[in-house]
């Protein structure tokens, strides 16, 4: 049976007494790529931003590898809990040039200079903007950018990586090539998103979320050809004729 | 019934040329062409009038030795100094402040700008004078302490040039409170979330909240630097011999136009080194925003703690108060007050009229000057930039001696003659730092409107008048704001250039201070604290009529 990586129990949050989050629970496992599809303001990033440590939830805990990171009164800061994140809107600091963006949380985590040459190196070659090394976030194209934030994201190499609608503004061939870069990762991802197509392509787990609940979970064919409510059947209704092709 | 195929199409569809789609190709560079050529008149006029003639370089030349030496470096280090002072002073005050209301919306939130703008409609000589009345020698501060401590204090720390510096630091503090409120408000807290992941909180403070907001940090600095250095009123009341102050004195005690052009010199060199690092510092960045960024986690987290809030508030409050308090103390009643609106009601209302309707024409000059430096890539070289800068770096006196060079002469009689003369001399002054304010906001109006009206068909004047105008209105009051609250308590240059019998109220202000009656001063000095803050709240009204249009899609090139 494999590993999880991620274990959300019970997750209940609330803004200003509207319910968010609803007694969430999800299990993600290890190395797996999970795709949580739901319209927007369902409570997804919401859900992303509590897993990471960005918000504290009302109710419920959150396991990372078999250490609490978060209820019971404890909570763990963000850095500490070995996770990372993608913004949908990148927010790679406009100061800094894309080495120094990759480069500053490794040097804040005291990694030596060489060391943290090879890494910054090794990922900006892997993902195929070593040209742009000293250049600034704001002279990349969104694709560019992307791959900028991927490899801060990565630098450290977290044990789960949160993508908060990752592909919202590209292309779809850009789209195809980034989630072939992601599915080849050595780690555990959750990639939320209102993109039904999105949801198809990554493969993996696919979660249903309405309301601040989550509907269904499975295999994206499961999903999709057997759904648990009328919600679901009528919100995957545009991959059924992909799924059957 | 109109047949939708066979409709005879409009001439701008089939590309037919009209006189009307030829003008309107025109549009655009004819109306920035005026803008540039007003501002070249305005503000960078003056600095040509001010070079000597051969014979004015020939007198400098053979007096030499008075211009260069221990007594105008002693001048010039004392501007420097005064200057200094005032940025330390403000900054000190303003950046806490700034930090504190710029994190939440607080309660009467409308009402804590309009606050802490009044330190800037206290003109620098009355809060010099009310500061010297409350802590100066004899003053009632220093009286209690002896009389309650029995502790004489000694010598008074409101003098010379650091007390100048402090006093105007004091007058100035609202300017780097609005900007870190306003690069607050311009920055995403994504940005300091996403170092929280490899970060620890004071990590994140350092490296990624405080330097994106250096930028504003810095241009509140330089710009409380250069307003300090070029003062003349405070240092001329405190008996501190700075540059200006002598170069004031050159032309209009010593009637010696040739030594105060000599001096000058040092001061636009310093004047074009701040211009210059200004652009350095600021690179293209905006250091003026109404987006309404989120509120920042670990800015807040540091500043937020009430050991750091309740000093950080309340300090800038007392010294925003005191004077104020203190001007009502000493007019007394209400009667004294009016008066001395009886004895000077001509000059108020003319002042008021002048300063609301000479900022009025300089703002919508800055906006489409703003517009132009923005969008038009050649105008934002760092030279060109720099020198659209320069004006505001120079003391009004120098920029006052250049304005009656250059109008002082037959064809122009007219204008030199009239109250015209003193808008020219606020434009030369304050129309370089509304037209980079103006420019700040236009950053925040992405070319993609412009663009997609364009295509609409509309043409650039309907464009400015649909889309532009309103999206600029926000940035226009806070332009046509900063604007009138300069020119409205304006003095150095003012004196200068005032024609005989237009004098303003400043001016009547500062004369009277040197022989009427404290009741009366006190008076006139609340009237004209009065007529500054008046608009300002009507503006906070307003403001919440008028909101800011939301931050929209971030400026990023899309090479894909």
């Amino acid at each position: 049976m494999p590993a999880t990586a991620l274990n959300i129990d019970h997750i209940t949050h609330a803004y200003n007494g509207n319910t968010v989050l609803d007694r969430v629970s999800l299990k993600l496992d290890t190395n797996g790529f999970f795709t949580l599809l739901g319209p927007s303001g369902c409570g997804k990033t919401t859900l992303l931003r509590i897993i990471s440590g960005l918000e504290t939830p009302d109710e419920g805990s959150i396991w990372v590898e078999n250490r609490q990171v978060c209820g019971n009164g404890s909570r763990v800061s963000p850095r500490e809990r070995g996770v990372s994140m993608i913004f949908q809107r990148l927010a790679l600091w406009p100061h800094l040039t894309v080495y120094e963006n990759i480069e500053l949380g490794l040097k804040a985590n005291g990694i030596p200079h060489s060391k943290r040459k090879a890494v910054i190196d090794n990922l900006l070659e892997r993902f195929f903007i070593h040209r742009y090394a000293m250049r600034f976030p704001h002279t990349l194209s969104v694709g560019e950018q992307q791959r900028v934030a991927l490899c801060r994201a990565l630098a450290l190499k977290p044990r789960v990586l949160l993508l908060d609608e990752p592909f919202s503004h590209l292309d779809w061939m850009l789209k195809e090539e980034l989630i072939e870069l992601i599915k080849g990762l050595d780690a555990t991802v959750l990639m939320v998103t209102h993109d039904q197509m999105d949801a198809l392509k990554t493969g993996g787990t696919l979660g249903i979320m309405n309301d601040g609940k989550i509907l269904q979970t499975g295999s994206c064919r499961e999903v999709v050809t057997q759904p648990a409510t009328e919600f679901v059947d009528d919100y995957l209704k545009p991959l059924r004729g992909l799924i059957n092709r | 019934m109109i047949d939708p195929v066979n409709a005879p199409r409009q001439p701008s569809c089939t590309g037919e040329k009209t006189w009307f789609t030829r003008a309107a190709r025109y549009q655009q560079p004819v109306t920035i062409g005026i803008a540039v050529i007003c501002f070249c008149i305005i503000a960078i006029g003056p600095l040509i009038a001010l070079m000597p003639s051969t014979a004015g370089i020939h007198d400098i030349l053979c007096r030499w030795d008075r211009f260069v030496g221990i007594k105008p470096l002693t001048f010039m280090l004392n501007g420097v100094g005064v200057g200094f002072i005032s940025a330390v002073v403000a900054l000190g005050l303003g950046v806490p402040a700034g930090l504190v209301i710029g994190q939440k919306a607080r309660p009467f939130h409308a009402l804590w700008p309009v606050l802490f703008f009044l330190p800037l409609a206290i003109p620098p000589y009355l809060a010099a004078s009310c500061w010297i009345a409350l802590t100066g020698r004899n003053g009632i501060l220093p009286d209690m302490v002896v009389h309650l401590l029995s502790f004489d204090p000694g010598a008074p720390w409101l003098s010379g040039w650091s007390g100048s510096g402090i006093i105007l630091g004091a007058c100035y503090f609202p300017i780097p409170l609005f900007l870190v409120i306003s690069g607050l408000k311009a920055q995403d807290p994504a940005h300091e979330e996403a170092a929280l992941f490899s970060m620890t909180p004071w990590q994140t403070l350092r490296k990624i909240s405080l330097p994106l907001l250096l930028p504003h940090l810095s241009t509140a600095g330089l710009i409380v630097f250069l307003m300090g250095m070029t003062n003349y009123s405070v240092p001329s009341l405190l008996g501190v011999r700075t540059m200006t102050v002598k170069i004031f004195s050159f032309f209009s005690i010593y009637k010696d136009p040739t030594g105060a052009t000599a001096l000058a010199f040092p001061m636009l060199a310093i004047g074009g080194l701040s211009a210059v690092l200004l652009h350095r510092l600021t690179r293209n960045r905006a250091f003026f925003s109404l987006d309404r960024g989120g509120p920042t986690v670990e800015i807040a987290r540091f500043f937020l703690h009430p050991a750091f809030r309740i000093p950080a508030i309340s300090i800038p409050v007392v010294i925003t108060s005191a004077p104020v308090l203190y001007l009502t103390w000493k007019t007394g009643s209400l009667q004294n007050l009016g008066l001395a609106v009886q004895q000077i009601e001509h000059s108020v209302l003319k002042t008021c009229v002048l300063a609301a309707l000479g900022s009025l024409c300089l703002s919508l000059l800055a906006l489409v000057l703003g517009y132009a430096i923005d969008r038009l890539a050649h105008l934002r070289k760092g030279w060109l930039s720099a020198l659209f800068f320069l004006p505001f770096c120079l003391p009004s006196v120098l920029l006052g001696i250049g304005i009656i060079y250059q109008w002082n002469q037959l064809p122009t009689q007219w204008v030199y003659s009239s109250s015209v003369i003193i808008v020219i001399l606020w434009g030369a002054k304050y129309l370089p730092l509304a037209q980079r304010l103006a420019a700040d906001h236009m950053k925040q109006i992405p070319v993609e409107f412009e663009a997609a009206a364009s295509l609409s068909g509309l043409t650039w004047f309907n464009i400015a008048a649909r889309i532009l105008w309103p999206l600029s209105r926000p940035g226009f009051l806070v332009v046509w704001a900063t604007t009138y609250i300069f020119c409205i308590s304006e003095l150095g240059g003012t004196l200068l250039v005032i024609p005989p019998g237009a004098d303003t109220l400043p001016v009547r202000l500062f004369n009277m201070m040197h022989y009427g009656s404290s009741s009366m001063v006190a008076a006139l000095g609340l009237l004209m604290i009065g007529l500054t803050a008046l608009p300002l709240l009507l503006m906070a009204v307003y403001g919440r009529i008028v909101q800011p249009f939301p931050a929209t899609a971030q400026p990023t090139r899309n090479n894909d």
